[in-house]
């Protein structure tokens, strides 16, 4: 009847029109994937993060670095970062966040291409409140292979130049955020017996230490004593990082020297 | 010699009172909500986890994450193309700015359309095309149908115009439908928002050369085109069904096998070929929009949807012949 | 041969139709004229539906022919459907509709159909109270009748109704019986089938009678029950010698009844026979030169029901 008429005035009208559309933009959906006609992307601008500061309201970590602050060898996966936040939000009855962005096998190079050019890691910068970082172990030695001191320390150089950028980069983004770097320590010490490993170790140790007198943030944190004796017990199955307690030892010490 | 319009109507209007329609409102109606929560729930997790409701640190975090699982020595080759593709494709969104989930009632109807292509829309479409002959032949007005002046391919092409135009309506109802109840909770702009689309994926490689920054309103209209398109497959595959074992039980159970067991096989990750001839697995057309990596290695979107095609051909030729020249004899 | 008009509505020549390697129809032959209702009768399985289906286009035939006004049904559907209506087995229509709403969808397939006819169809059957209630909620009478409306929109010159008095109550058949008549004079032809035999011999001109797929038999009503052969029961003594003579008949054939009224026990020397009545007088006197009492001789006329039984021996399915 009537109704029966506007009914089917009204579904025909809306059946046209959206069909109308859906045909367009499948054909619009073909023309885009494919016969793709180059691209109009640009350049982003220089930087498009915006403007924050961290806040006193909660803490948030911004862990960088490579696997030791990604927490292999441990297997509950929180790492000497996961200790140090449980830590924290015991101590300050503030809510903590984490963000890890510490990736295996990062190199300073790696490390600082990162923090130079990454959107998400410069706003992350901007709004932590405590920076943890190792890095610099796999620009001189490689899992599994033999150490040889003197190739090692060529390596050095560049990765202490690198080393300083990341420092300035950080502390430019983020000037009042403390920079916590994680020593080395020497996993090495059954087959190190003339020390000559340990002595490089803690040549690089040194040499980073003073880079971090250069920033009023960066604060030094020596491992190597840690894992110096029975160093086994600290280490995980592969022997090169730390178990659970070794990762607790780094941790706790980190608190204690942030109170 | 009768015009094919007033049997369009005829049908349509039958559909419509069966109240075969409203079943689908009411699924949408009652399901929708129970996504948005979810995704609200996604997101308040997220910021209750990062402390941020920064998106470029959320996905930051998303790539290192995905960046430590793929140096992982135990990872599965497939599921490492997938990260390495995923991370480029994240990585692109940093590098442009572009937010690739930013909270609003068109980025959810995007997803949400993207998501239902492969088995919900389907589903709904199932609906009212597996009732279309089969129905007629249970409540025996086939009889009636089939005994006017006539000719059978008239009464069948006036069914699948019919279907047409629900598959259209039902498209359209799952988007504005999300897009209402969602833009509730997270609000109802963002239709110029921009976002990435044109990628191809070539092995584990994101071959980014025609990428294109979109509004996401024309996104949008791309996506509902080619789920729009996949429902169509659907829903003339089901009217074979439909007219092949005349019983809405039977043809139902049939097409929701068929189509579960696509999504199964999608899942597989399928080393297996020649599984892309199958249609379930080309069902999923929206994915190659936004970069995803297709579930079978070769699938791209011309052969997804040429697949469709020949399918949805073949079952159209079928049913007509089944349908012109068959006995009534029940 | 027809009763009323010349003019050929439906013929049906040599009809067969084979399902599964089965030969459902095996030969079917009639011709149906202008306002003449035309009955068509058999037991369950002999094919009656099948032919009806044939007629309206649902099933093929695999051989013969059927036109409707002139128009093959098979080759000209839309030419020769538009003069039929019909409906094939139960007047199955949409329930979730209104019977409003039915006749429009069915108007809306066929050529020219104003809303008058849809309202005059309405009151053909008299059904405007409830036309515009959802079929759902009728009874199988008014569906009967919405179905009969539906076929006469078209204004068909050929109805074809299956089993039309399915369903109805007396008053309904009675009812039925006149509505039919009155379509028929006005020039309509009416194809009936039913297995009511004695609704088809009260509403037909003429019928035709299948069996296993065959027409045995068709002709004027009144025509058939003249050719065929009648009961005739006789009261005979000594019984035995009696059936000896009547026996000795070619054209005679004994038959047991099962008639409560009528005792053919031994005892009751009584014999029933089929045959010719006119036989009667000669047979009497062959039984007075044997030497037999003949006590009384009954001719019973047929009904339609008798001759059907006899035709198809009462056999059902094989």
């Amino acid at each position: 009847m009537r109704s029966s008429r506007l009914l089917w005035s009204v579904i025909l009208i809306v059946a046209l029109l959206t069909t109308s559309i859906f045909i367009y933009g499948f054909v619009n959906a073909i023309q885009t994937v494919v016969y793709p006609d180059g691209s109009n992307l640009t350049t982003p601008d220089e930087e498009r993060i915006e403007d924050i500061a961290p806040s006193d309201d909660d803490i948030v970590i911004l862990s960088l670095g490579d696997s030791l602050t990604e927490g292999t060898g441990d297997r509950s996966e929180n790492g000497y970062v996961g200790v140090v936040k449980n830590l924290l939000e015991k101590n300050e009855e503030k809510p903590v966040f984490l963000h890890t962005f510490a990736v295996d096998g990062y190199t300073t190079s790696q490390l600082l291409d990162f923090i130079s050019t990454q959107n998400g890691t410069r706003t992350s910068i901007k709004q932590a409140n405590l920076i943890l970082m190792t890095i610099g172990g796999n620009d001189m030695f490689s899992p599994g292979e033999e150490i040889i001191i003197e190739t090692s320390r060529e390596y050095m150089t560049n990765a202490l130049e690198n080393l300083d950028k990341i420092f300035a980069e950080l502390q430019s983004l983020n000037p009042e955020a403390d920079i916590i770097y994680v020593g080395l320590y020497n996993p090495f010490t059954e087959i190190d017996k003339d020390g000559e490993i340990s002595l490089f170790v803690q040549e690089w140790n040194n040499e980073v230490f003073k880079i971090t007198t250069k920033y009023k943030q960066a604060l030094f944190i020596p491992t190597f004593d840690l894992f110096y004796k029975n160093t086994k017990n600290y280490l995980s199955s592969d022997v090169y990082h730390p178990n659970e307690e070794g990762y607790k030892r780094i941790g706790e010490r980190i608190v204690k020297a942030l109170q | 010699m009768t015009n094919i319009y007033p049997l369009v109507r005829n049908e349509v209007l039958k559909i419509w009172k069966k109240k075969r329609f409203f079943v689908i409102v009411l699924i949408l109606a009652v399901l929708i909500p129970i996504f948005t929560y979810a995704q609200l729930r996604v997101a308040l997790n997220v910021q209750k986890q990062m402390g941020t409701e920064d998106w470029r640190i959320v996905v930051q975090q998303q790539i290192q994450d995905y960046e430590n699982r793929v140096s992982s020595p135990r990872m599965q080759e497939e599921w490492k193309r997938w990260y390495i593709v995923e991370i480029q494709r994240l990585q692109l969104h940093l590098d442009q700015n572009i937010d690739p989930k930013s909270p609003n009632g068109v980025t959810f109807t995007n997803q949400f359309v993207a998501n239902s292509v492969g088995l919900f829309l389907p589903l709904l479409v199932l609906v009212i095309a597996a009732d279309l002959v089969a129905g007629e032949h249970s409540a025996g007005t086939i009889k009636l149908l089939l005994t006017r002046p006539i000719k059978r391919w008239k009464v069948l092409l006036s069914k699948y115009i019919a279907l047409t135009i629900y598959v259209s309506i039902t498209v359209l109802l799952l988007a504005a439908m999300s897009y209402l109840i969602s833009g509730l909770v997270f609000g109802f702009n963002g239709w110029m928002q921009p976002v990435l689309t044109g990628f191809q994926v070539i092995g584990s490689e994101l071959n980014i050369n025609n990428i294109n920054i979109i509004p996401q309103w024309q996104f949008l209209v791309m996506e509902l085109g080619l789920a729009w398109f996949s429902s169509l497959v659907v829903a003339c595959l089901a009217m074979m069904v439909s007219v092949l074992v005349r019983s809405i039980a039977a043809g139902m159970g049939i097409m929701l096998a068929t189509l579960i067991a696509g999504t199964i096989l999608t899942n597989m990750v399928s080393s297996w070929e020649s599984a892309k001839y199958f249609f379930m697995v080309n069902l999923q057309t929206v994915s190659y929009l936004s970069g995803a990596v297709p579930p079978i290695q070769g699938l791209t979107l011309s052969f997804s949807l040429l697949n469709l095609s020949v399918w949805a051909m073949i079952s159209i030729v079928i049913s007509f012949i089944v349908f012109t020249k068959r006995d009534i004899l029940n | 041969m027809g009763t009323k008009g010349e003019v050929l509505v439906l013929s049906v020549k040599h009809l067969k139709k084979k399902i599964s390697n089965k030969w459902i129809i095996k030969d079917i032959s009639f011709d149906i004229y202008e306002g003449q209702i035309f009955g068509f009768l058999g037991p369950n399985g002999s094919g009656k539906t099948t032919t009806i289906r044939m007629l309206v286009d649902l099933i093929r035939p695999t051989e013969g022919s059927i036109y409707v006004c002139g128009k093959n049904v098979q080759t000209e559907h839309d030419e020769a459907l538009k003069n039929v209506g019909c409906i094939v087995e139960n007047p199955e229509l949409y329930s979730y509709l209104t019977g409003w709403e039915n006749l429009e969808h069915f108007a809306a397939m066929l050529p020219n159909i104003s809303k008058q006819r849809i309202q005059e169809v309405v009151e053909i059957v008299g059904m405007d109270q409830r036309i515009h209630d959802k079929v759902k909620t009728y009874s199988l009478g008014m569906r009967q009748r919405l179905g009969i409306a539906q076929a006469l929109l078209g204004k068909p010159r050929l109805l074809i109704l299956d089993e039309p008095t399915n369903g109805l109550d007396p008053q309904g058949i009675k009812e039925l019986r006149i509505f039919i008549r009155n379509l028929a004079k006005e020039g309509l032809s009416l194809f009936i089938s039913s297995h009511l035999l004695s609704e088809i011999q009260l509403m037909c001109d003429r019928v035709a009678i299948i069996r296993k797929g065959e027409v045995i038999s068709v002709g004027n009503v009144d025509e058939l029950l003249e050719q065929s052969t009648s009961t005739v029961l006789w009261g005979i003594s000594p019984v035995e010698q009696g059936k000896e003579v009547l026996q000795s008949f070619q054209s005679i054939e004994l038959i047991q009844l099962n008639d409560m009224e009528i005792d053919c026990s031994p005892a009751s020397q009584t014999v029933a026979t089929q045959m010719n009545p006119d036989e009667v007088s000669k047979v009497n006197e062959q039984m007075v030169k044997s030497g037999i009492q003949v006590t009384s001789i009954e001719i019973k006329k047929p009904s339609l029901e008798d001759m059907f039984l006899t035709l198809t021996e009462g056999e059902k399915i094989d």
